[in-house]
């Protein structure tokens, strides 16, 4: 019974014998030594994955697509109704950058949010397991391309400005107050980074768009109606806080960038705080 | 090698899996097996960082997947060949996968050439795919990083039998190489050829593990000779627990090999020898019919 047994145990280690290989492709490891460890997933890396995946799909494409012909569109309108005297240059831009205004956090939610509608968080968070690190990367990103939008509409606004007057026979003046294009800049970012961050406290594309106009609304209406928060509207309603950044005379005071400091924590840094616990927490299936 | 230990889920009340612990070594395939719902994929997210384990670990090449620097590179992993953004194209998929990795565009042309897709194929979205075209995409990317370890849920799903034959070859030629490769399955027939290690779990359980000749031997055999006798006497000596069978011949617990080795030592003469049938079949229907009933209820 015993020898039995033994040949048993010795066919099965002849059979595990033959498929144990020679290691000629070099997989044969049960462990990793920390020479063969090598290098951590570069961040540059990440952030050029992140930036191409908003690029890469017909739903980011359209998205930079329709910002692109939304600002033309608002440009062209604004040469037609200044075609007596040519269209200001402060006007032009202003007026690409409030549609912009509303365009750029979808890209900055979809950014954060598509890959837990579209599943593919499954593959993006186990090539990149350490959640927050993507999130940077994601944000980042998201910021870079509004930076790119925000530099292409400056130029696009002198290029129309210098159209416009020349098709009216204007003067040409690009003069802008420093002030104004630090507020466009600083805004469009704010906007950018609000749409990352609604976009990963709610995990979802279509709720998260909705969050994100639906809330100011509400705030605003609130801030209308309630004696107590109407008092202390722009230290709470982002867009009572930012109007003076896109005005012309003057430049922002100090207290008005407090404002601005104090609502992008409630807007900006604490939906970003949740959506990153979230994220980080969340299990991905 | 993988290594996973006690590992466990639960959510709430429900057990999703319950303490198994088995290890996938190098150079060998590792089928998981059972039905649907019984926690393979929820073992398999557990063993990729995606599911927190609520008790237990899982070890990758010695370390939690977690703190694998650029994970990709020494692990290869398809959970679900269908979370692929459907407006991506099979080629983008495969590039993105590549910077990662830090592997070239040539790699991605030597993957495409690997996993059977042509490269018209390759610049259609995903969305047009089928699934079958979808898990050799997946594999694709799995293997672009040129891995050491191989984590496939469901691999053959969906592919056709001449999909699953290369497949088949594929994997067992990275084993092979020294690769470890741990696919699940809920087919038996999918994985039987080309597994050398079975596990097999049925609600968040592993009932059963071990080689796959270990497990088909476990099965037992059936055995007749001229001297029913003597053969009786023999199969018990061995300790081979022969039942006697109603049309003849006995069942025993023992390999065909050792049948006939036995034969041989007694001098007897066989008239029937042939494994039981499909043990492993029997162990594993019944798995998926005690599942069956479940929902049912």
């Amino acid at each position: 019974m015993t020898t039995q047994l033994s040949t048993t145990t010795g066919a099965a280690d002849q059979v595990r014998d033959t498929t144990t290989p020679t290691d000629p492709g070099g997989r044969a490891r049960a462990y990793l030594d920390d020479a063969d460890l090598g290098q951590g997933l570069p961040f540059a890396r990440l952030l050029r994955t992140e930036l191409r995946k908003t690029v890469d799909t017909r739903a980011g494409r359209w998205l930079l697509i329709v910002i692109v012909a939304v600002t033309a569109l608002a440009m062209g309108l604004m040469m037609w109704l200044g075609r007596e005297d040519g269209a200001d240059y402060p006007t032009l831009l202003l007026a690409a950058v409030t549609p912009q205004a509303v365009l750029l956090p979808v890209l900055g939610i979809l950014t954060a949010a598509s890959e837990w509608s579209q599943r593919t968080a499954l593959v993006t968070f186990t090539q990149e397991p350490r959640r927050l690190r993507v999130m940077a990367a994601k944000s980042l990103a998201a910021v870079l391309l509004g930076l790119v939008v925000v530099a292409v509409t400056i130029v696009l606004a002198g290029l129309a400005h210098v159209a416009s007057a020349g098709l009216a026979g204007g003067d040409v003046d690009l003069s802008l107050p420093g002030h104004v294009y630090g507020g466009v800049v600083v805004l469009q970012l704010i906007y950018v980074l609000m749409g990352v961050a609604f976009g990963a406290m709610l995990l979802n594309v279509p709720l998260a768009i909705a969050g994100f106009f639906v809330l100011p609304v509400l705030v605003n209406i609130v801030s209308m109606t309630v004696g107590w928060v109407s008092e202390r509207a722009a230290w709470i309603d982002q867009t009572i806080a930012q109007t003076p950044f896109m005005a012309l005379d003057a430049a922002p005071t100090g207290e008005q960038w407090a404002q601005l400091g104090v609502t992008s924590i409630w807007w900006v840094v604490v939906p970003m705080a949740i959506g990153l616990w979230r994220v980080a927490r969340r299990e991905v299936k | 090698m993988i290594q996973i230990e006690n590992l466990a889920k639960r959510y709430g009340a429900f057990t999703a899996v319950d303490d198994i612990t088995f290890t996938a070594r190098p150079g060998r395939v590792t089928g998981f097996l059972g039905p649907n719902g019984a926690g393979k994929s929820t073992a398999m997210r557990m063993m990729c960082g995606l599911t927190p384990a609520t008790s237990g670990t899982a070890h990758i090449l010695g370390r939690p997947y977690r703190s694998l620097p650029n994970p990709t590179t020494h692990v290869g992993v398809m959970l679900d060949a269908g979370a692929q953004h459907a407006g991506r194209t099979g080629r983008e998929v495969l590039g993105l996968a590549a910077i990662l990795v830090g592997a070239g565009r040539g790699q991605v042309d030597s993957v495409l050439d690997r996993i059977g897709l042509t490269s018209r194929e390759a610049e259609r979205r995903v969305g047009n795919y089928s699934l079958g075209m979808r898990q050799r995409l997946g594999l694709g990317a799995a293997l672009i990083g040129d891995p050491s370890v191989l984590i496939l849920d469901e691999p053959a799903n969906g592919l056709d039998p001449g999909g699953i034959h290369w497949m088949r070859e594929l994997l067992r030629s990275y084993a092979q190489e020294g690769g470890t490769v741990l696919l699940s399955s809920h087919l038996l027939s999918e994985v039987e050829q080309v597994a050398d290690d079975l596990v097999l779990i049925g609600r968040g359980r592993i009932v059963a593990q071990g080689t796959k000749e270990e497990l088909l031997s476990s099965a037992g055999v059936v055995v007749d000779a001229t001297d029913r006798e003597a053969l009786h006497a023999a199969l018990h000596r061995a300790g081979f627990s022969p039942v006697a069978r109603p049309r003849g011949g006995f069942a025993a617990q023992a390999g065909t090999a050792q049948i006939g080795e036995l034969a041989l030592a007694e001098g007897l003469v066989i008239t029937n020898l042939s494994s039981s049938g499909g043990g492993l079949e029997e162990m594993f229907l019944t798995l998926t019919a005690d599942d069956a009933r479940e929902v049912a209820a």
